[in-house]
């Protein structure tokens, strides 16, 4: 009992002490939880209902709150006799409903979404997407971090150019990216000038590996700099007296790069590549502007199709698959940050 | 010989890439200001620089005069501001207590836990959000669009923040406890102004990310659009000459805020990782 009691005192202690930062942190964690985790895990739990179940059911709830306003707000006595008639049935319905063969848990929707041709469609894409973009990144993105690394006039304006696209929002860059890849665009016209194409034009948003291209480039120019930023800081990490043993070994640069640079630089290049894979991941506006549903699937916008077509829990199981991927590679992320801590520290 | 080839190719290598990187959104304003006439023309006459029949502030005059720029502008800068404020006014706060946290572990776990809910993907939270709104009467509305762009927006301040208050030395608080000032007046009057800095890129950050939303404008807006749909919009309709006009006009303050901030960005601070 005492013990209790004690037990009881410490945490009123510690309530008194620490009040004022238990009330400084707790608008922030209540939102997250409030609108963040707990939408994910409705979106768990409408995975897991039966379409036809879920469309019906939502009909049917805003319809009896529908009538149970009108009686409200009802004065005629013979409406509202009426209205509860029309009540009566439609909580009928949903009784049956609830009974049906559909209620309760079900796999159906993601069996559904493995049948579902733009879905695995979708799933290569998004792959295709995320493991050309993050190669063809980070060998631009490398490269003009090593450019960065030498000394010329106009580095700092360089810089700057490089920089640019930073800022620039993603709805403008797709926007942007519609007048080049149109198939009259100015890439086209690029390639007819150079004479690499004559009056047959390739057609970038007919699907396949030529989307997936065009997506790639779009996004490639919207994240370089984020990119050349985070080999900088990698480059800058490695110390001075490297590059000194180098040029006195009198090594060739490209064989200094490959035997020494890179394997120093392996934890910043492994962290960049692992958040630009969650990125990608998610890339939604580009394909979705760029290249449309219809030929160009990837999982985030079919989640956002099949939302539109108001087929919500087929949308939560996809979206709820794109969900434990980003999380796969996030604690992936995390595992590799925590053994360079633990490297650093050994 | 040698020295002098690397040096054009070194030239050249920048070239090449300063003008992949600019020419496009050279190309957004030069089609937001050509004639129709220079646009349309059958692609191998295009020329890629030059408007051989001049330039027009026709498209500009357009859409000015649509009557849907100025509520998109009006619900872009509405929403982007309130939502920096929000924010900066939740989110500070706790960061700093985040930061001053002496238990390594729970430090950590409670950085992660705002790393881990600034990346789950947008569509998977927006389909309920957009349902419970919904019920709410929460669509079409500037509230609405506040609450969700919240949900992207506090954990990335929080996160900036932990950093910022971390850099504040903690003995400056303990001098202020010994001269005798109380807890919530060493807040006010020490650490408030030093964190200043820190918290104003992170509010000009915000307030960009807003701006620039898109996901959740796109599921629970009907027609009240924002500056990023109206360029889906038109984009949708075929409307070059708008939504050209219309990026133009999203990337202004862009632009400007970025050269006002590039001194302060750091690379981590965008990335949004765990250091």
């Amino acid at each position: 009992m005492d013990e209790i009691k004690k037990r009881g005192c410490e945490k009123m202690k510690y309530l008194k002490q620490y009040w004022l930062e238990i009330l400084m942190i707790t608008p922030l964690f209540v939102y997250i939880l409030g609108f963040t985790v707990m939408p994910v895990f409705t979106n768990l739990k409408n995975s897991f209902i039966d379409q036809r179940y879920g469309r019906r059911y939502d009909i049917l709830t805003s319809k009896i709150s529908d009538i149970k306003y009108d009686i409200k707000n009802s004065q005629n006595q013979e409406e509202i006799t009426e209205y509860e008639k029309e009540l009566a049935i439609a909580q009928n319905e949903l009784d049956n409903l609830k009974k049906s063969d559909y209620s309760g848990f079900t796999f159906e929707n993601y069996k559904k979404l493995f049948q579902t041709r733009d879905f695995r469609k979708g799933v290569f894409n998004t792959i295709a997407i995320t493991l050309t973009g993050l190669l063809i990144q980070f060998i631009i993105a490398m490269s003009i971090a090593l450019l960065l690394t030498n000394e010329f006039k106009g580095k700092g304006f360089f810089r700057t150019i490089v920089l640019t696209p930073l800022g620039i929002p993603t709805i403008v860059s797709a926007t942007i990216m519609t007048y080049i890849f149109d198939i009259s665009g100015y890439l086209n016209v690029l390639f007819y000038k150079l004479g690499l194409i004559s009056e047959i034009t390739p057609n970038w948003g007919q699907g396949g590996w030529l989307s997936i291209f065009m997506v790639v480039f779009a996004d490639t120019w919207k994240v370089l700099p984020l990119m050349v930023l985070l080999f900088i800081a990698g480059l800058e990490s490695i110390p001075k007296s490297v590059h000194e043993a180098c040029s006195i070994d009198g090594s060739k640069s490209w064989y200094k790069f490959f035997t020494i640079i890179l394997p120093l630089m392996k934890p910043h290049i492994t962290i960049a590549l692992i958040l630009r894979a969650i990125d990608a991941f998610r890339i939604f506006e580009l394909p979705l502007i760029l290249a449309g549903t219809a030929t160009t699937p990837v999982i985030s916008t079919f989640t956002y199709m099949e939302y539109d077509r108001q087929n919500y829990n087929l949308s939560a199981a996809s979206g709820t698959i794109l969900t434990i991927i980003i999380l796969i590679f996030v604690f992936s992320y995390l595992y590799v940050v925590e053994r360079e801590k633990g490297e650093e520290k050994a | 010989m040698n020295k002098n080839l690397k040096k054009i190719l070194l030239g050249l290598s920048l070239i090449f890439i300063s003008s992949i990187i600019i020419y496009p959104i050279f190309l957004m304003f030069r089609i937001s200001v050509s004639n129709p006439s220079d646009i349309f023309k059958p692609f191998t006459e295009k020329s890629l620089f030059f408007n051989s029949d001049g330039l027009t502030m026709e498209h500009w005059k357009n859409v000015y005069n649509s009557g849907l720029l100025l509520p998109a502008l009006i619900k872009s800068l509405l929403v982007a501001t309130f939502v920096t404020l929000i924010a900066v006014i939740v989110a500070a706060p706790a960061a700093y207590v985040i930061a001053r946290i002496g238990n390594k572990k729970i430090k950590y776990l409670f950085i992660v836990s705002l790393f881990i809910s600034r990346v789950f993907p947008e569509v998977a939270i927006a389909l309920p959000i957009s349902v419970r709104f919904l019920s709410w009467n929460l669509i079409d509305t500037n509230l609405g669009l506040i609450l969700a762009h919240l949900i992207r927006v506090l954990p990335y301040v929080g996160w900036i923040l932990v950093g910022t208050f971390e850099a504040i030395p903690k003995s400056l608080e303990e001098a202020s406890f010994v001269d005798g000032a109380g807890r919530v007046k060493t807040l006010i009057n020490i650490i408030f102004p030093l964190s200043l800095p820190g918290v104003s890129v992170a509010a000009m950050l915000v307030w960009l990310e807003s701006w620039n939303e898109f996901t959740y404008a796109l599921y629970l807006t009907v027609t009240e659009n924002t500056l990023p749909l109206q360029t889906y919009y038109y984009i949708n309709r075929g409307g070059i000459f708008n939504s050209a006009a219309y990026a133009t006009i999203i990337t202004v303050p862009v632009i400007i805020m970025t050269f006002v901030m590039q001194r302060y960005i750091k690379s981590g601070m965008l990335s949004g990782g765990v250091k």
